[in-house]
């Protein structure tokens, strides 16, 4: 079986110089939570959007499950980008709608019974609902997919701590045994608990890619420990 | 999938397209009731002629609006749509750039004959009050002439080669409009004023172009020496607006593939989302 992700010498330049990912090259198996983990500015989006074919490459490719980006992977992977990206005059019970009709591994009881969860109500318009609760509504929809691949961008940063232990369940409680996820963020110390792998992105390069096991082995330290200890200004 | 999103593409447009439709009909409407019912050719003075004019510059102001409303929401729900944070969406559906490309197509340029059609509603309801039809009535004949629609050439012709022209045109404008907004996406910063900069070099670029075809087909030594020679009216109008209809026509086709493919190609090669 085809990793369901892998990068062969991946690199995006911006303006005439600037690298925001230089020569990246790994692969990522199947069935693990993979955090991706750097600071700002270390290329994290960057590498999360030419996944998901919003950027194109400058060299190298991004192959999902062994192919390039397009109709097809798009099909298997869900994406849950760093901004809300839905149209916030629709309802969310229209949304629903919208990504059934779109996704064919969208389960849409998934969806409801999670926004009833979180007391979100699905006739209301998105607008009418702050920041918070519109990142929940669209991580709802992300992981109400049967995907193969779940590529989330920061799908804890702007919601409080009570919500962010039930997303956290929910990712561990949606994704199937053969489905990877990938998530990034800087907030390591809540999720440590959750991931299997870690990449750590720094200046677009990879600076460790290992098992959480192995970190704790080799370095007899935490995750969020080492990464204070490699990305120290 | 491709009637999948031009449900939605609709949708998209319905809401604000509607209202400002809604608000055309309803001042003409006003303006048949209050104003155009109310007026006999017999008692014409000063102040019924200038209330007239202004009362007609408002309701023309109005189909304007109405005209360049519609085209600005098809263009700012394209742009969004694709190239704002909810391309982010848009862009990870499981759907070919050129799916997206013809079901935005397709929902625009259907919502643009309607435009097209409500407008001429509007007019229609401005514009024939019962005086001005029995007038058209006992002059029928003597209009037709005058406007050359004669022999051959029926008003059910004229019809027709209008409502073609309509669908073209509304293609047409579409495309425009979107190969503007693409085209401002290959600059790196400020894209929203690089896609109204496109519009006008395209807008001149095919001006230009349809000039230079027009006075090598001839058109202009055909049509409009006749007027001034003789010193009198003398050309035929239908004819030289059948014979406009048929280079713009011909001309809007042409241009449209060709933006249509230059679009299509932005889509799929070129756009990195900021």
């Amino acid at each position: 079986m085809n990793p369901i992700l892998e990068c062969q010498g991946l690199s995006k330049r911006y303006g005439s110089s600037f690298y925001a990912l230089n020569n990246l090259s790994l692969s990522i198996g199947r069935g693990q939570i993979v955090g991706l983990l750097g600071p700002n500015g270390s290329g994290k989006t960057t590498f999360i959007k030419l996944i998901n074919d919003i950027l194109v490459p400058t060299s190298g490719k991004v192959l999902i499950d062994g192919k390039e980006p397009g109709v097809e992977t798009k099909k298997i992977v869900s994406y849950l980008p760093d901004r809300i990206h839905l149209d916030d005059s629709m309802k969310i019970k229209d949304m629903i709608a919208f990504f059934s009709d779109f996704y064919s591994d969208f389960v849409t009881d998934r969806a409801y019974k999670m926004l009833t969860d979180l007391e979100i109500d699905v006739n209301k318009r998105l607008k009418t609902f702050s920041k918070g609760t519109k990142e929940k509504v669209q991580l709802v929809l992300a992981m109400s997919r049967d995907a193969q691949l779940y590529v989330l961008d920061e799908p804890i940063g702007g919601v409080d701590p009570a919500a962010r232990d039930y997303i956290l369940q929910t990712i561990l409680g949606n994704y199937n045994e053969n489905a990877t996820v990938i998530l990034s963020t800087h907030l390591i110390h809540d999720i440590e608990n959750i991931l299997d792998r870690v990449i750590f992105i720094r200046q677009g390069q990879l600076a460790l890619n290992a098992t959480v096991d192995e970190i704790r082995m080799d370095h007899g330290k935490s995750v969020d420990a080492l990464f204070r200890e490699v990305f120290r200004c | 999938m491709l009637g999948k999103l031009i449900k939605y593409d609709m949708k998209a447009l319905n809401r604000f397209l509607i209202i400002i439709h809604g608000f055309l009909i309803l001042s003409a409407l006003a303006g048949r009731f209050f104003l155009t019912n109310r007026i006999q050719f017999t008692e014409f003075n000063d102040t019924t002629t200038l209330m007239l004019s202004l009362a007609f510059m408002l309701y023309f102001l109005i189909v304007a609006g109405v005209v360049f409303g519609t085209e600005m929401i098809i263009a700012v729900k394209f742009y969004k749509n694709l190239f704002s944070s909810e391309g982010y969406l848009t862009r990870t559906l499981p759907v070919t750039p050129g799916q997206h490309l013809l079901s935005k197509t397709i929902a625009a340029t259907i919502w643009c004959i309607i435009d097209i059609a409500l407008v001429l509603l509007s007019m229609w309801i401005v514009i024939m009050t019962p005086s001005v039809t029995d007038a058209y009535n006992t002059n029928k004949a003597e209009v037709l002439k005058q406007l050359g629609i004669t022999g051959n050439t029926t008003p059910a012709l004229l019809i027709a080669a209008i409502i073609l022209l309509v669908i073209i045109g509304a293609v047409s404008s579409v495309i425009m409009i979107y190969a503007s907004i693409a085209m401002g996406q290959l600059f790196s910063n400020h894209r929203i004023l690089g896609a109204v900069v496109s519009y006008f070099i395209i807008t001149t670029v095919i001006s230009i172009f349809s000039l230079l075809v027009m006075t090598l087909t001839g058109f202009f030594a055909d049509y409009l020496p006749i007027a001034t020679q003789n010193g009198t009216l003398d050309f035929n109008f239908a004819e030289y607006m059948i014979y406009l209809c048929k280079i713009t026509a011909a001309l809007s086709i042409v241009t449209s593939v060709i933006l249509y493919i230059f679009t299509y190609y932005i889509l799929r090669k070129k756009t990195n989302l900021q």
